[in-house]
């Protein structure tokens, strides 16, 4: 198959991004791709921490861009999980040691090598960012439901667009059913309403995301949480399955809750 | 030395450009070459009447403000304002507006807006992105928060009107906004801005906004 190159993307922060490209990245592997997760964040490394992966970087895409060692030194393999693939990036250096050309190019490099290259990008629409998604065919942009993170996935989509970014799919992360419900919280349709982009996937709020963040173990490695059914479900989607979503209303009637209807709780 | 050519603000975008009859033509032409200079940002895109008072002039001395002032700075000479019979008839004949334009009525003023063309955008404007053009505007989509509009003409949006739009950005307050639905908290027109709150009746219908007596309205746009 071609190779996918995808830029998570957000332009706020903290609503996912690293996250997702992570459960992303195993999960695409998992289904027997051959992928690498690119971390795009220069001086604020975190894909590394959250695969699990910080002992293991001996070269960061810094030093290949410099020339100071070959692309495949920089690679790390998981060896959780076969054909998955990690390039961290330098901590020590700030964004402006990557140009767009180089993210091209390097890209262009790792395309003949893999089925899906997913680029973690950081925050904002700055240089980073354009660096980041340099390189990309396509995009996912993750955001949460909440007004401010809407707004600043309006602004990153419309650069994207402008960049011929295509497809650019979203993600929306952190649901809380109930605070949906209550109207407290906007609302999946509420947020495509204003974003007007194809959801490939919604993801609830679960705490074992913070556990497995800290542990370095990504949720799709085995996790039975309903968020790591999500991230999987939102990489066969990428793969071109159907997949029915998950509802995320706030509407859902198990046979607990009728039960305790029943006896009046 | 100072000027005898004075420019006098008669409305929002509309100049008195007053020469003195006693100038000579040599002088009114240099002084006219000032004014492009020291005058250059006030004059560009301005309308101005010009009142010569009883002087008695031809076409040579038109050309040479077309020439000397006119085309320099990109105003646009809406009126002539010329006492003296002889010249107002020669002028008329030209093809010039002529007479005393505070008896006509505000809505036949011509706006001293350039013609443009319509731009149509097709699509939603996204937040930070922003459209500005000397004519009139239409969006088909929405124009979603943190988006600027701002257009010399009318603005029509037929989508969601949300982010900031500015119609007659120039000083026309002829002109007006149209959209399918509104929910922004600020529109601007000509140089009025109008504050809407989100708890008001209007805020998500579709509305038509203009200016009238020097107040922002919003009405209903009509139902079919």
């Amino acid at each position: 198959m071609d190779c996918r190159i995808i830029v998570i993307t957000s332009g706020k922060g903290g609503v996912g991004k690293t996250t997702t490209t992570a459960n992303l990245a195993v999960a695409l592997a998992s289904e027997g791709h051959k992928v690498v997760a690119v971390d795009g964040d220069v001086g604020l490394r975190n894909l590394d921490v959250i695969m699990g992966l910080e002992n293991r970087i001996v070269y960061t895409l810094v030093d290949v861009i410099e020339g100071t060692c070959r692309l495949n030194q920089a690679l790390i393999r998981d060896k959780r999980i076969n054909n998955l693939y990690m390039i961290p990036t330098a901590q020590s250096r700030t964004k402006d040691s990557v140009t767009s050309d180089q993210m091209l190019d390097i890209c262009q490099q790792l395309r003949k090598e893999f089925d899906y290259v997913l680029i973690d990008s950081p925050a904002g629409i700055e240089a980073g960012f354009r660096n980041a998604a340099a390189g990309a065919d396509e995009a996912l942009v993750v955001t949460t439901p909440e007004v401010s993170a809407v707004r600043d996935a309006d602004r990153i989509i419309g650069l994207l667009e402008s960049m011929e970014k295509a497809p650019i799919s979203l993600i929306i992360n952190r649901i809380k059913p109930e605070m949906v419900k209550r109207g407290d919280m906007l609302a999946v349709q509420d947020v495509l309403d204003i974003l007007a982009v194809d959801l490939i996937g919604t993801i609830p709020d679960d705490e074992s995301v913070v556990t497995s963040s800290n542990k370095g173990e990504p949720l799709t490695f085995s996790n039975g949480s309903e968020a790591s059914q999500a991230f999987l479900n939102i990489a066969k989607r990428i793969c071109g399955d159907e997949v029915p979503f998950i509802d995320l209303s706030g509407n859902q009637k198990g046979f607990f809750y009728s039960l305790r209807r029943f006896f009046g709780k | 030395m100072e000027m005898m050519i004075h420019l006098k603000g008669v409305q929002t975008g509309i100049l008195r450009c007053i020469v003195p009859e006693e100038l000579s033509e040599k002088k009114i032409l240099e002084e006219f070459e000032e004014l492009t200079v020291s005058g250059k940002t006030l004059l560009e895109g301005s309308s101005i009447i010009m009142d010569l008072q009883g002087r008695s002039f031809g076409a040579a001395l038109v050309a040479k403000i077309w020439k000397y002032f006119i085309e320099p700075t990109g105003c646009t000479v809406i009126n002539w304002d010329v006492t003296d019979p002889e010249t107002a008839g020669a002028l008329v004949r030209m093809g010039m507006a002529v007479g005393d334009i505070d008896n006509r009525s505000r809505k036949e003023r011509p706006s001293g807006r350039k013609a443009s063309k319509t731009l149509l955008y097709t699509g939603t404007l996204r937040g930070g992105q922003k459209i500005t053009h000397g004519g009139d505007v239409i969006i088909t989509g929405h124009v979603n928060v943190g988006s600027e509009v701002s257009a010399e003409g009318h603005i029509v949006v037929l989508g969601k009107l949300k982010g900031l739009v500015h119609g007659g950005y120039k000083g026309d307050e002829t002109a007006s906004v149209s959209a399918r639905s509104f929910e922004s908290g600020q529109v601007r027109i000509g140089r009025k801005v109008g504050l809407i709150d989100k708890s008001s009746d209007i805020w998500g219908k579709a509305v038509v906004i203009t200016v009238n007596e020097d107040e922002v309205l919003l009405t209903e746009w009509p139902v079919i």
